[in-house]
Protein backbone atom coordinates (compact mmCIF):
# COMPACT_ATOMS: atom_id res chain seq x y z
CA UNK A 1 0.00 0.00 0.00
CA UNK A 2 1.79 3.11 -1.03
CA UNK A 3 1.74 5.72 1.86
CA UNK A 4 -0.73 8.44 -0.46
CA UNK A 5 -3.18 5.13 -0.69
CA UNK A 6 -2.89 4.66 3.00
CA UNK A 7 -3.91 8.48 4.46
CA UNK A 8 -6.71 8.13 1.68
CA UNK A 9 -8.12 5.49 3.07
CA UNK A 10 -7.38 6.82 6.75
CA UNK A 11 -9.26 9.87 6.12
CA UNK A 12 -12.33 7.70 4.25
CA UNK A 13 -12.66 5.64 7.63
CA UNK A 14 -12.59 8.70 10.00
CA UNK A 15 -15.05 10.08 7.71
CA UNK A 16 -17.20 7.04 7.68
CA UNK A 17 -16.90 7.57 11.60
CA UNK A 18 -18.18 11.25 11.36
CA UNK A 19 -15.68 12.27 12.57
CA UNK A 20 -15.21 16.42 12.38
CA UNK A 21 -13.42 16.84 8.66
CA UNK A 22 -11.03 19.28 9.92
CA UNK A 23 -10.35 16.94 13.01
CA UNK A 24 -10.05 14.00 10.47
CA UNK A 25 -7.53 15.74 8.08
CA UNK A 26 -5.62 17.03 11.50
CA UNK A 27 -5.09 13.06 12.45
CA UNK A 28 -4.22 12.38 8.85
CA UNK A 29 -1.46 15.08 9.05
CA UNK A 30 0.30 13.92 12.18
CA UNK A 31 0.27 10.53 10.37
CA UNK A 32 1.85 12.04 7.32
CA UNK A 33 3.82 14.10 9.34
CA UNK A 34 5.29 11.07 11.69
CA UNK A 35 5.56 8.78 8.53
CA UNK A 36 7.52 11.72 6.17
CA UNK A 37 9.87 11.75 9.49
CA UNK A 38 10.58 8.42 10.44
CA UNK A 39 10.87 6.98 6.72
CA UNK A 40 8.33 3.99 7.95
CA UNK A 41 5.85 1.78 6.03
CA UNK A 42 2.51 3.32 7.68
CA UNK A 43 0.83 0.04 7.56
CA UNK A 44 3.27 -1.23 9.65
CA UNK A 45 3.57 1.36 11.83
CA UNK A 46 0.03 1.81 12.10
CA UNK A 47 -1.40 -1.06 10.73
CA UNK A 48 -4.40 -0.84 8.89
CA UNK A 49 -6.98 2.17 8.23
CA UNK A 50 -9.84 0.94 9.42
CA UNK A 51 -8.25 -1.11 13.00
CA UNK A 52 -6.39 2.81 13.46
CA UNK A 53 -9.59 4.71 12.42
CA UNK A 54 -11.28 3.31 15.35
CA UNK A 55 -8.54 3.31 17.95
CA UNK A 56 -8.91 7.15 17.62
CA UNK A 57 -12.31 7.56 17.51
CA UNK A 58 -12.76 5.86 20.85
CA UNK A 59 -11.12 8.66 22.21
CA UNK A 60 -14.76 10.51 22.61
CA UNK A 61 -16.56 8.37 24.93
CA UNK A 62 -17.94 10.95 27.33
CA UNK A 63 -21.59 11.43 26.12
CA UNK A 64 -23.37 9.00 23.82
CA UNK A 65 -26.81 8.90 23.03
CA UNK A 66 -29.15 7.17 25.74
CA UNK A 67 -31.91 6.28 23.04
CA UNK A 68 -29.50 4.01 20.98
CA UNK A 69 -27.79 2.67 23.87
CA UNK A 70 -30.23 0.74 26.03
CA UNK A 71 -31.56 3.34 27.69
CA UNK A 72 -27.44 3.47 29.02
CA UNK A 73 -25.79 6.67 28.98
CA UNK A 74 -21.64 5.99 29.30
CA UNK A 75 -19.17 8.37 30.84
CA UNK A 76 -15.60 8.42 31.73
CA UNK A 77 -13.98 9.39 34.50
CA UNK A 78 -10.11 11.05 35.38
CA UNK A 79 -8.80 8.34 38.17
CA UNK A 80 -4.93 6.75 38.36
CA UNK A 81 -3.69 3.28 39.73
CA UNK A 82 -3.48 5.21 42.80
CA UNK A 83 -7.18 6.73 43.57
CA UNK A 84 -9.29 4.73 41.48
CA UNK A 85 -10.62 2.36 43.98
CA UNK A 86 -12.11 5.21 45.69
CA UNK A 87 -13.50 6.75 42.37
CA UNK A 88 -14.76 3.60 42.00
CA UNK A 89 -16.44 3.23 45.29
CA UNK A 90 -18.76 6.42 44.51
CA UNK A 91 -19.23 5.77 41.20
CA UNK A 92 -20.68 2.12 42.23
CA UNK A 93 -22.63 3.37 44.86
CA UNK A 94 -23.68 5.91 42.25
CA UNK A 95 -25.33 3.50 39.75
CA UNK A 96 -22.28 3.98 37.64
CA UNK A 97 -21.10 0.28 36.27
CA UNK A 98 -17.04 -0.25 35.02
CA UNK A 99 -17.32 -1.58 31.67
CA UNK A 100 -13.56 -0.47 31.06
CA UNK A 101 -10.09 1.35 32.26
CA UNK A 102 -7.60 3.12 29.99
CA UNK A 103 -5.20 5.58 30.10
CA UNK A 104 -6.46 7.16 33.35
CA UNK A 105 -9.97 6.98 32.46
CA UNK A 106 -12.50 4.60 34.18
CA UNK A 107 -15.15 3.77 31.12
CA UNK A 108 -18.64 3.60 33.23
CA UNK A 109 -22.18 3.52 32.38
CA UNK A 110 -25.81 4.20 34.38
CA UNK A 111 -29.11 3.74 33.25
CA UNK A 112 -30.29 7.30 32.21
CA UNK A 113 -32.87 6.94 34.78
CA UNK A 114 -30.57 7.26 38.07
CA UNK A 115 -33.06 6.40 40.90
CA UNK A 116 -33.34 2.71 39.09
CA UNK A 117 -30.14 2.13 38.43
CA UNK A 118 -28.51 -0.64 39.96
CA UNK A 119 -25.52 -0.10 42.14
CA UNK A 120 -21.73 -1.71 42.24
CA UNK A 121 -19.23 -3.00 45.02
CA UNK A 122 -15.62 -2.86 43.31
CA UNK A 123 -12.20 -5.01 43.78
CA UNK A 124 -9.03 -4.56 42.89
CA UNK A 125 -6.48 -7.35 42.63
CA UNK A 126 -2.72 -7.16 41.83
CA UNK A 127 -0.73 -10.24 39.72
CA UNK A 128 1.28 -10.83 37.25
CA UNK A 129 -1.10 -14.66 36.19
CA UNK A 130 -4.81 -13.32 35.58
CA UNK A 131 -6.03 -16.66 35.03
CA UNK A 132 -5.94 -17.60 38.85
CA UNK A 133 -7.26 -14.59 39.84
CA UNK A 134 -10.10 -14.89 37.68
CA UNK A 135 -10.57 -18.19 38.90
CA UNK A 136 -10.85 -16.97 42.35
CA UNK A 137 -12.92 -14.05 42.06
CA UNK A 138 -15.69 -15.71 39.87
CA UNK A 139 -15.88 -18.41 42.44
CA UNK A 140 -16.85 -15.96 44.86
CA UNK A 141 -19.19 -14.18 42.25
CA UNK A 142 -17.50 -11.31 41.16
CA UNK A 143 -17.28 -10.07 37.01
CA UNK A 144 -14.11 -8.85 35.70
CA UNK A 145 -14.48 -5.27 34.27
CA UNK A 146 -11.28 -3.77 33.24
CA UNK A 147 -7.53 -4.58 33.40
CA UNK A 148 -4.66 -1.82 33.45
CA UNK A 149 -0.85 -3.55 33.54
CA UNK A 150 -0.75 -5.72 36.31
CA UNK A 151 -3.97 -4.51 38.12
CA UNK A 152 -7.58 -6.41 37.70
CA UNK A 153 -10.47 -5.09 38.51
CA UNK A 154 -14.02 -6.63 39.37
CA UNK A 155 -17.46 -5.83 39.81
CA UNK A 156 -20.27 -7.47 41.33
CA UNK A 157 -24.08 -6.05 41.91
CA UNK A 158 -24.91 -4.88 45.27
CA UNK B 1 2.49 3.06 32.56
CA UNK B 2 3.07 4.88 28.99
CA UNK B 3 0.64 7.70 29.26
CA UNK B 4 2.54 8.40 32.63
CA UNK B 5 6.43 7.85 30.09
CA UNK B 6 4.59 10.40 27.64
CA UNK B 7 3.58 13.01 30.06
CA UNK B 8 7.45 12.52 31.11
CA UNK B 9 8.95 12.93 27.81
CA UNK B 10 7.25 16.42 28.02
CA UNK B 11 8.64 17.58 31.25
CA UNK B 12 11.11 20.38 29.74
CA UNK B 13 9.20 21.09 27.17
CA UNK B 14 7.68 20.62 23.80
CA UNK B 15 7.97 17.89 21.41
CA UNK B 16 6.05 16.36 18.67
CA UNK B 17 5.40 13.04 18.20
CA UNK B 18 7.91 11.56 16.52
CA UNK B 19 10.22 12.95 18.95
CA UNK B 20 8.86 11.46 21.86
CA UNK B 21 8.69 8.24 20.17
CA UNK B 22 12.21 8.38 19.90
CA UNK B 23 13.34 9.69 23.39
CA UNK B 24 10.68 6.52 25.10
CA UNK B 25 13.53 4.38 22.77
CA UNK B 26 15.88 6.16 23.89
CA UNK B 27 14.90 6.06 27.58
CA UNK B 28 14.88 1.82 27.24
CA UNK B 29 11.54 1.34 26.29
CA UNK B 30 11.75 0.32 23.49
CA UNK B 31 9.98 1.16 19.90
CA UNK B 32 6.52 2.64 20.54
CA UNK B 33 4.58 2.03 17.03
CA UNK B 34 2.70 5.03 15.80
CA UNK B 35 -0.48 2.92 16.26
CA UNK B 36 -0.31 3.10 20.30
CA UNK B 37 1.38 6.33 20.55
CA UNK B 38 -1.01 8.68 18.55
CA UNK B 39 -4.62 7.72 19.94
CA UNK B 40 -2.67 7.85 24.09
CA UNK B 41 -1.50 11.44 22.90
CA UNK B 42 -4.81 12.24 21.70
CA UNK B 43 -6.34 11.30 24.75
CA UNK B 44 -3.78 13.04 27.04
CA UNK B 45 -4.72 16.07 24.85
CA UNK B 46 -8.32 15.36 25.56
CA UNK B 47 -8.10 14.96 28.83
CA UNK B 48 -6.67 18.45 28.66
CA UNK B 49 -3.30 17.32 30.43
CA UNK B 50 -1.45 18.12 27.14
CA UNK B 51 -1.74 21.06 24.61
CA UNK B 52 -1.13 21.12 21.27
CA UNK B 53 -0.17 23.53 18.06
CA UNK B 54 0.95 22.77 14.15
CA UNK B 55 4.00 24.32 12.79
CA UNK B 56 5.02 24.68 9.65
CA UNK B 57 8.17 22.52 8.89
CA UNK B 58 10.38 23.21 5.61
CA UNK B 59 8.78 20.57 3.52
CA UNK B 60 6.13 18.19 4.23
CA UNK B 61 2.94 18.93 6.63
CA UNK B 62 5.00 20.17 9.23
CA UNK B 63 4.85 19.32 12.67
CA UNK B 64 2.52 18.92 15.84
CA UNK B 65 3.86 19.90 19.37
CA UNK B 66 2.71 19.27 22.25
CA UNK B 67 3.25 20.78 25.83
CA UNK B 68 2.12 20.15 29.27
CA UNK B 69 -0.69 22.28 30.42
CA UNK B 70 -0.65 23.08 34.44
CA UNK B 71 -2.62 20.13 34.91
CA UNK B 72 -0.84 17.90 33.32
CA UNK B 73 2.25 18.77 35.26
CA UNK B 74 0.30 18.47 38.39
CA UNK B 75 -0.35 14.79 37.63
CA UNK B 76 2.87 14.45 36.56
CA UNK B 77 4.64 15.31 39.49
CA UNK B 78 2.15 13.21 41.59
CA UNK B 79 1.82 10.18 39.92
CA UNK B 80 5.96 10.24 39.94
CA UNK B 81 5.78 11.14 44.04
CA UNK B 82 3.65 7.59 44.38
CA UNK B 83 5.49 6.13 41.75
CA UNK B 84 8.58 6.59 43.74
CA UNK B 85 6.65 5.25 47.15
CA UNK B 86 5.62 2.38 45.40
CA UNK B 87 8.51 1.41 43.50
CA UNK B 88 10.83 1.87 46.99
CA UNK B 89 8.02 -0.07 49.25
CA UNK B 90 8.44 -2.99 46.40
CA UNK B 91 12.20 -3.29 46.26
CA UNK B 92 12.05 -3.02 50.13
CA UNK B 93 9.97 -5.96 50.14
CA UNK B 94 11.88 -7.85 47.20
CA UNK B 95 14.95 -7.35 49.52
CA UNK B 96 13.25 -8.86 52.33
CA UNK B 97 15.63 -11.65 54.06
CA UNK B 98 14.58 -13.31 57.03
CA UNK B 99 12.42 -10.61 59.10
CA UNK B 100 9.31 -12.24 60.39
Amino acid sequence: MTNTRYMADLLAALQRGEVDDGRARDLVAEVESHIDESGEDPLEAFGPPDQFADQLMSRGLDETDAESNGGFETRTFRATAFDEMAVLSGLGADGWELVGVRDFGLHARRLRDARSAQRWDYRRRMGVRRGPILEEMRGEGWSPCGQWSWFHYFKRAV
Amino acid sequence: MLDLCILGTLRDGERYGYDIARRLEQAGLGRVKGGTLYPLLGRLEEAALLTAEWRPGDHGPGRKYYLLTGEGRKLLDEEKAEWQSFAAQTTALLDERGST
